[in-house]
């Protein structure tokens, strides 16, 4: 191994090959494929990218208006993003943080349907619901509290407790939702129990009387 | 798919012994399922970069006889194919009885999507 | 002499995946080995029967975590040919980059393991420092790291702009500058062969019998490499397989380093001669067919066999592997090694499990 030994000499009186890792981070590659995030407003709620996602970690209800996603389920794969008919789907250039809860990305929006109905009923709730959201749900953050942190091996009504608390200041932050989300609208989001493993997460919206 | 050779279970060894006399190599075997009561084998066999194929309509209740004493390749393959279609292959050089990838307590086979008992599970 | 049977994995220091080996033993001398896997079975060619033929392009990238992109690029090419549509001349041309990156990427992770396996750290540790690199173009070029995701039915989803295409030309000069002078401390350092001349030795007939495939062959002295059936962009680009002849664990760990110097030579070629043109062809028609379809991957050759009956799910995803053709092999090489060998005997065949088993 004496061959080495050059080799060893020059890398000890060289730069670090790594960095000092929480405080040195190196800019992540412009193209990277990161953390998912839905612009919600602009959705309309095609059900594209829970058919197209290979993880089938999506779940879109088109009649309540939820787009739900496992964030712990997404492999990064960019499918979703690709396919998204309305380019909502993005992907940020780093990795979500490791969280020892279990996060669900829950988001409500206006399906399209309820839009024209609502503008149906009352005509000059609808332009109010194009500007809306954007004025004051500002474009949506995964970090924001938004995702509810349930308890890790959270099953059934556990969970279901803390998506409907993590769901109602929502809909009340976006008073735009009001006509769209019907107060007797459900909105299951049941991932298909493809994996045993997979715990099934009901997410009740409508819940919060809007 | 070209060069494939339908063959009976009877000709099974005589085809795989003039594969190898011919110099063939033997790359692997697939499994596929057709209905309830039969499956697809098909060898695949590779001499200078072409592949010819044998293709073997078994019956998942007889036993296949086991290709292993002419080329200890197929050993692995034949035991995973008695692990995830419950298949039985006789004269196998080394037979992990089922246990290559299940448990010894596992009685369904994964591939099969009518599942046969296994019965000669140690 | 007395008989002792000894457990070998499936937790061993050497080894990055499960494997179980149980050795008999005469004294030092290994007289036997039996295989037992299935510590990490996953069922991922099941999966078919959920997944659409879309989606199963990322279910099986994930067989492997090393060489992902080539058993997507198999499986596209597979089902390519089932649905009679051609993947565009630029898609060809750039999987083959990204699969030799791939390639590189692989073999780099391997020699690392192997000097660790032979207790030869700082090379270990210069072998990962050159890969990072290669990592670096994946995720700059791709999106991902590891698992690139780049493969789609009818062609790729990413592109290489020129200045991608520039910046990559420069790390593989560095790479290249990098494994030149490894070359010196890793084939011809005194202890590595000590340590692996001779050891492990298979003839080429012994070789092509038991099935080997990819190095395992090759370091035998059997030209076989499936990049001679002129997948991909190799009908156009000058290809030639690496071939040993001693047939022992230093043949291998020479093919491997050449292979490196020749994938990045390969990468080269292919990008100064990279059509413009379309990324991917549209697919329209739900795949019928049974197909075989073959690839080299780093560790060997790689054989899809699919088959489908025109609905969205196929009815079977075969995958032979190629670690699954190298345990045969493995088994024939250890009767006659020390124990203390068997670890680096284990490693010349770079082992992949998961893989194996799915
Ligand atoms: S996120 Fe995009 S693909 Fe998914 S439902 Fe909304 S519009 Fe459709
Ligand atoms: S990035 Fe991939 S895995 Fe994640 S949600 Fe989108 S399609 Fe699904
Ligand atoms: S197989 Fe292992 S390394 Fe690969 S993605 Fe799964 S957990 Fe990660």
């Amino acid at each position: 191994m004496f061959f080495m030994t050059k080799t060893v000499f020059s890398n000890l009186f060289s730069r670090y090959a790594t960095r000092l890792h929480p405080f040195v981070v190196r800019e992540p590659f412009p193209d990277a494929r990161g953390e998912l995030y839905c612009e919600i407003e602009k959705c309309i709620f095609c059900m594209t990218c829970q058919r197209k996602c290979p993880s089938q970690c999506i779940t879109v209800d088109n009649k309540a208006g939820t787009w739900t996603c496992d964030p712990m389920a997404c492999v990064y794969c960019g499918v979703c993003v690709d396919n998204c008919p309305v380019a909502c789907l993005h992907q940020k250039q780093t990795y979500r943080a490791p969280t020892p809860e279990r996060l669900m990305l829950s988001l409500t929006g206006t399906p399209p349907r309820a839009a024209r109905l609502a503008k149906a009923k009352t005509p000059e709730a609808a332009p109010a619901r194009a500007g809306e959201p954007k004025a004051e749900v500002p474009p949506v953050k995964a970090e924001e509290p938004k995702a509810e942190a349930a308890p890790e091996k959270g099953e059934g009504p556990n969970e279901e407790a803390a998506s409907a608390k993590a769901e109602e200041p929502k809909l009340k932050a976006a008073p735009a939702a009001k006509p769209a989300a019907k107060p007797a609208a459900k909105a299951q989001a049941k991932p298909k129990a493809q994996a045993a493993s997979k715990p099934k997460v009901k997410a009740k919206g409508g819940k919060g009387k809007a | 798919m070209q060069n494939v050779t339908p063959v009976t279970i009877a000709e099974l060894k005589t085809a795989c012994q003039a594969a190898k006399a011919e110099g063939c190599r033997l790359v692997t075997l697939s499994c596929a399922e057709l209905d309830a009561e039969t499956v697809d084998i098909i060898y695949h066999f590779d001499k200078d970069l072409s592949l010819k194929h044998y293709r073997l309509t078994a019956k998942k209740c007889e036993p296949v006889p086991s290709i292993s004493d002419i080329y200890f390749a197929a050993l692995l393959v034949e035991n995973e194919i008695q692990d995830l279609f419950g298949l039985s292959f006789s004269g196998l050089v080394v037979d992990y009885k089922q246990t290559l990838y299940l448990e010894a307590e596992v009685r369904k086979t994964p591939f099969c999507k009518y599942s046969v008992a296994i019965a000669n599970k140690a | 002499m007395a008989r002792t049977i000894i457990p070998f994995g499936p937790q061993h220091p050497v080894l990055p995946e499960p494997l179980h080996l149980k050795l008999v033993l005469e004294d030092e001398i290994v007289q036997e080995a039996l295989p037992a896997v299935g510590y990490v079975h996953r069922g991922l060619e099941k999966l078919t029967e959920i997944r659409d033929f879309n989606q199963m392009v990322q279910i099986v990238e994930r067989v492997c975590g090393i060489c992902s992109m080539i058993h997507a690029q198999c499986y596209c090419q597979g089902l390519e040919e089932m649905l009679g549509i051609t993947a565009p001349p630029r898609a060809r041309y750039l999987r083959t980059i990204w699969s030799e990156l791939h390639r590189m990427h692989s073999h780099l992770l391997w020699l690392g393991l192997f000097a660790d396996g032979m207790g030869f750290e700082s090379q270990f540790m210069q072998c990962w420092k050159i890969r990072e690199r290669i990592m670096d173009v994946n995720e700059a070029t791709t999106g991902n790291r590891v698992i690139v995701s780049v493969n789609v039915v009818g062609g790729v989803r990413r592109d290489l702009n020129d200045g991608q295409l520039r910046w990559i030309g420069s790390i593989l000069d560095q790479v290249e500058a990098e494994l030149k002078a490894l070359k010196k401390p890793l084939i011809d350092d005194y202890t590595v062969k000590k340590r692996t001349v001779g050891k492990g030795v298979l003839t080429a007939e012994q070789v092509y019998e038991l099935g080997a495939a990819g190095p395992t062959l090759r370091a035998s002295g059997v030209a076989q490499d499936m990049r001679m059936t002129r997948y991909a962009a190799f009908d156009e680009l000058v290809f030639t397989p690496v071939v040993e002849t001693e047939g022992d664990c230093h043949a291998r760990l020479k093919v491997r380093y050449r292979e490196l110097l020749a994938s990045i030579d390969i990468v080269r070629a292919a990008m100064r001669a990279l059509p413009e043109g379309e990324l991917a062809v549209a697919v329209k028609d739900k795949p019928a067919g049974e197909i075989v379809t073959r690839v080299e991957q780093p560790r060997g050759e790689l054989l899809y066999y699919l088959k489908a009956s025109g609905k969205k799910n196929l009815d079977r995803v075969r995958i032979r592997t190629p670690t699954f053709a190298n345990i045969p092999p493995l088994l024939a090489m250890l009767p006659g090694v020390e124990l203390a060998d068997v670890p680096v005997v284990v490693l010349s065949i770079d082992p992949c499990i998961s893989c194996t088993e799915r």
